[in-house]
């Protein structure tokens, strides 16, 4: 009895699949539990397994689009028919992944056993053929035999006549004389032949203003460790962005002050790493560590501060934060982002952050969506500062505010939170005295 | 006629046969409306009864010379009655021929004159047939010569030439068309004494002037009058019913018993195209590549489209409307259409012309082969002859070939061949003729592209 093979569900916003490969050919016997053929949601690729033994039997092809639950293929006994597909017909149930294995082979009413699609029957071929056939991936059944059996002679030659470039001679002499590649023209001759048109097209194209040798960068060194760390972080960990919004009026106002008391201005970066530490107390599961099946929460206070660079970033780290005045803060930082400029950080200067802040607000950006820097469990993403309307006291005034950015691992953390050390964070903000209070608490 | 059509031709003759039978093999319901015979011009009335008196007149020229070869024959007598009837005979088995193959091919032929009544309704006989594409071949008519005296008793075009009975004593035939060269050699073979008055300076308008020059040689010394660089100002009635052709410039007259003036003209009146709105130019409706009109479903193939109007180029011309007319996607290429003269020897060519090359501003490479090194050609006591190529110089590609020879209707093909298929200078270098042979000559002009044939002589 045949056994349906069926485009499985892989998400649960998944409603249909593309079959993307066999991995067994059409008759080729299989076992149970064997891959048999990729498939494709819209995001994520899948081997669906054999639900059965017996002979594997293709009904979908490749890029064949087929809903959750219809067939795409069956395990049938060997030289057993084909069952009949009625296309559109009401597909079985769909089952989840995990459940997909032995899809229940009865009962479905899309399955007619009637005649049979194609008879099924061994393709003649002499050992040494289908030794070759494998090798070269020739699909022994589209083989013309050039006598009672497919032989290794006919499989070269089909292999040949499929991979040879055909082009007229005044084309290759053509190509040949402009240095051009005949595998990279487009053949519009018969049977795809490549003709002088095509080649004169080609060079056409190729003489048409050249376009500027495009800039190459080597995708090498930090730029490769860059993608490596961010394309990890977002595989490994359910990373979600919250945003608030601050009124930094005040904030805006005491940085100028502190600026004649102190004879230099400090960022909002240095007024930020410092709140942040603040928050961080308080809320420090958003500075933990996943480590096995333990969160491991912190004990030291290293916040890192993204350093962009001119071919990539860095995150310098501020260790032990919380010991150092936002004076110190702001020394410290211009030192470390100097000397990242330099190259000249120390490993221990660029490791070991309990939390990550990166400022975009000089670029005039509001909010983003920043990546964590793994292992740490979220990252704050600092917008620009703006004014806008506000109603302070049944009066239209003008506030200045600013957009925080948080994300965070919700493996570990959850929404909310995530949100109270948002919330914890916009009051420093917007009470620049609580920052100053907890420096000297 | 309840059932609507696929595909209406107008005109049976070869382009309307070629794109209703390959309209058929595509599956098409096909329906050919016929106004005179079927097979056309071409079949009743030129290519196919000229050539058979071409052949008459080539087999007594070559019984003149038979005692070279060592058969001793005299002079031939030509029974004219034969000829004619065993030409009647052949046109009329292959006229019976096209009928069979439409009728085996499930095509409606219906006699009579269509005309369109809308863009997709036909007229004829009073009744209207519904059609999806419509395909006009309806050839080309004999027409005067612009010329004072053209409408005189005596002066004939070539329907006329080829049904005469009797062969003219003198004869002057005015103009440089294949046709023209043709039968100017026939009516000499047959005994009449043969002017030829050409309005240019070769004998054939658009042939390589080399083999033009060759060709008006030949005739010249088969003892035809060549009148070149002449233009007729007025035919004049002479003495005893005998015509007067009076030359421009005061370059003379020429006394005659017949003129041959001779023209067509695209046979496109009294089908209603202004009516449905086929656009035209000097009488010839104007197609794309695709053989379609200005009207969508309306296809116009042979003389009655611009161009040579010559039964092989409506021939491909018909295949190629019926294949778009059928939902296909075909288009005409010129580039490997033979042109072809049935002189003795032949004279065909396909490509470009060297000055014709020239003019485009291709650098040329020329490779140039007299028959008279040919051993096939001396064999055949016919030299007279050349084959010629014209190639670019970048990348070898073959551009024109020339051939003057016997049999170079035939010989040509390879030359198509070759060019339809892209092959370059090099590929003909490698082709391998019997020897001897007439083959032999186009390797060797293909190898004198590059100045490396075997059996030129150094100049």
């Amino acid at each position: 009895m045949a056994v349906q093979v069926i485009m499985p569900k892989l998400g649960m916003a998944m409603t249909e699949g593309t079959v993307v490969k066999w991995l067994k050919e059409d008759g080729a016997p299989v076992k149970r539990g064997e891959p048999i053929v990729v498939v494709m949601s819209k995001k994520i690729t899948y081997e669906v397994q054999s639900p059965a033994d017996g002979v594997v039997r293709h009904v979908a092809q490749p890029k064949d689009v087929r809903g959750i639950g219809e067939i795409i293929g069956f395990i049938t006994e060997p030289g057993e028919p084909l069952p009949e597909v009625t296309v559109g017909a009401a597909p079985a149930e769909a089952v989840p992944v995990e459940a997909a294995a032995p899809a229940a082979p009865a009962a479905a009413p899309a399955v007619k056993a009637e005649a049979p699609e194609r008879e099924e029957k061994v393709i003649p071929a002499s050992p040494a053929a289908r030794r070759l056939a494998k090798e070269l991936g020739v699909d022994l059944a589209r083989v013309r035999p050039s006598g009672p059996r497919i032989t290794e002679e006919d499989v070269r030659r089909y292999h040949e006549e499929r991979t040879r470039i055909v082009a007229s001679p005044l084309a290759r002499r053509m190509a040949e004389e402009e240095g051009l590649d005949l595998a990279e023209i487009q053949g519009t001759g018969p049977g795809g032949r490549i003709t002088e048109e095509d080649v004169l097209r080609a060079l056409e194209k190729r003489a048409a203003p050249a376009a500027a040798p495009r800039q190459r960068i080597p995708f090498l060194g930090m730029r490769q460790a860059i993608a490596e760390q961010m394309v990890h972080s977002l595989q490994t960990m359910a990373q979600v962005t919250i945003t608030a919004k601050a009124d930094v009026t005040e904030l805006v106002a005491t940085r100028e002050a502190l600026a004649v008391r102190w004879g230099r201005k400090a960022s909002y970066t240095d007024f930020l790493v410092r709140a942040v530490v603040v928050a961080l107390q308080k809320h420090p599961l958003l500075g933990a560590k996943l480590e096995g099946d333990e969160i491991v929460l912190p004990t030291e206070w290293n916040i890192g501060v993204a350093v962009a660079l001119e071919d990539g970033l860095i995150v310098p780290v501020l260790r032990n934060a919380d010991k150092l005045s936002v004076l110190q803060i702001s020394d410290r930082i211009r030192d470390l982002a100097q000397r990242a400029r330099e190259n000249a950080l120390n490993v221990d200067e660029v490791t070991g952050a309990t939390f990550t802040i990166t400022n975009l607000g000089m670029y005039g950006v509001d909010a983003f969506t920043p990546i964590i820097n793994p292992p740490e469990v979220a990252i704050l993403g600092v917008g620009r500062i703006f004014e806008e309307p506000a109603i302070v006291g049944g009066q239209i005034v003008p506030r200045s505010r600013m957009v925080l950015s948080l994300t965070i691992d919700h493996r570990i953390v959850d929404g909310a939170p995530g949100a109270a050390f948002l919330q914890t964070l916009v009051q420093l903000l917007e009470h620049p005295a609580l920052i100053f209070a907890a420096e000297e608490g | 006629m309840a059932e609507r059509q696929d595909l209406v031709v107008i005109g049976g003759g070869a382009g309307g046969f070629a794109a209703a039978m390959r309209a058929a093999q595509l599956g098409g319901k096909v329906t050919v409306i016929e106004s005179a015979y079927l097979g056309g011009n071409c079949m009743n009335k030129a290519c196919i009864p000229l050539t058979c008196l071409l052949t008459t007149a080539q087999l007594a020229a070559a019984v003149r010379k038979a005692d070279r070869f060592g058969i001793r024959l005299g002079e031939p007598a030509i029974e004219m009655e034969t000829v004619h009837s065993r030409k009647d005979v052949l046109i009329e088995s292959l006229r019976m021929g096209t009928e069979q193959l439409l009728s085996d091919n499930g095509i409606t032929l219906i006699q009579g004159k269509g005309r369109l009544v809308a863009p997709d309704t036909v007229e004829v006989n009073g009744q209207t047939i519904q059609a999806r594409n419509v395909v006009i071949a309806t050839g080309s008519a004999p027409a005067q010569l612009p010329i004072e005296g053209a409408d005189l008793p005596g002066v004939i075009g070539t329907e006329e030439a080829i049904e005469l009975r009797d062969i003219p004593a003198r004869i002057a035939v005015i103009g440089r068309q294949p046709w023209d060269i043709e039968l100017a050699q026939y009516f000499q073979a047959l005994g009449s004494e043969v002017t030829l008055i050409v309005d240019g300076d070769q004998v054939l308008a658009e042939a390589d002037r080399t083999i033009a020059q060759r060709l008006g040689k030949r005739l010249y010394d088969a003892g035809i009058a060549l009148k070149m660089r002449s233009r007729v100002e007025a035919i004049r009635p002479g003495a005893n019913g005998s015509l007067t052709v009076v030359l421009a410039e005061g370059k003379g007259e020429i006394a005659a018993d017949r003129v041959l003036a001779a023209r067509r003209l695209p046979n496109s009146s009294g089908l209603g195209l202004r009516e449905v709105g086929v656009k035209t130019e000097g009488g010839a409706i104007l197609v794309n590549e695709r053989m379609e009109t200005s009207i969508p479903h309306i296809y116009a193939i042979g003389d009655v489209i611009p161009g040579p109007m010559w039964s092989h180029k409506a021939n491909a011309e018909g295949i190629v409307a019926a294949e778009n007319a059928m939902g296909r996607a075909s288009r005409m290429d010129y580039g490997s259409l033979p042109h072809c003269v049935f002189t003795w020897p032949q004279v065909a060519w396909v490509g470009l012309t060297e000055e014709q090359a020239q003019a485009q501003g291709i650098e040329v490479e020329i490779g140039q082969v007299p028959l008279a090194i040919n051993p096939h050609a001396m064999i055949l006591d016919e030299t007279a002859g050349e084959i010629k190529i014209i190639a670019c110089k970048k990348y070898s590609k073959i551009v024109g070939v020339h051939i003057m020879a016997p049999g170079a209707v035939d010989l040509i093909n390879a030359a198509a061949v070759a060019m339809l298929s892209e092959a370059t200078v090099g590929e003909l270098m490698r082709l391998i003729p019997r020897h001897p042979s007439l083959g032999e000559a186009l390797v060797d002009a293909a190898m004198d592209v590059e100045k490396r044939s075997l059996h030129l002589p150094k100049w």
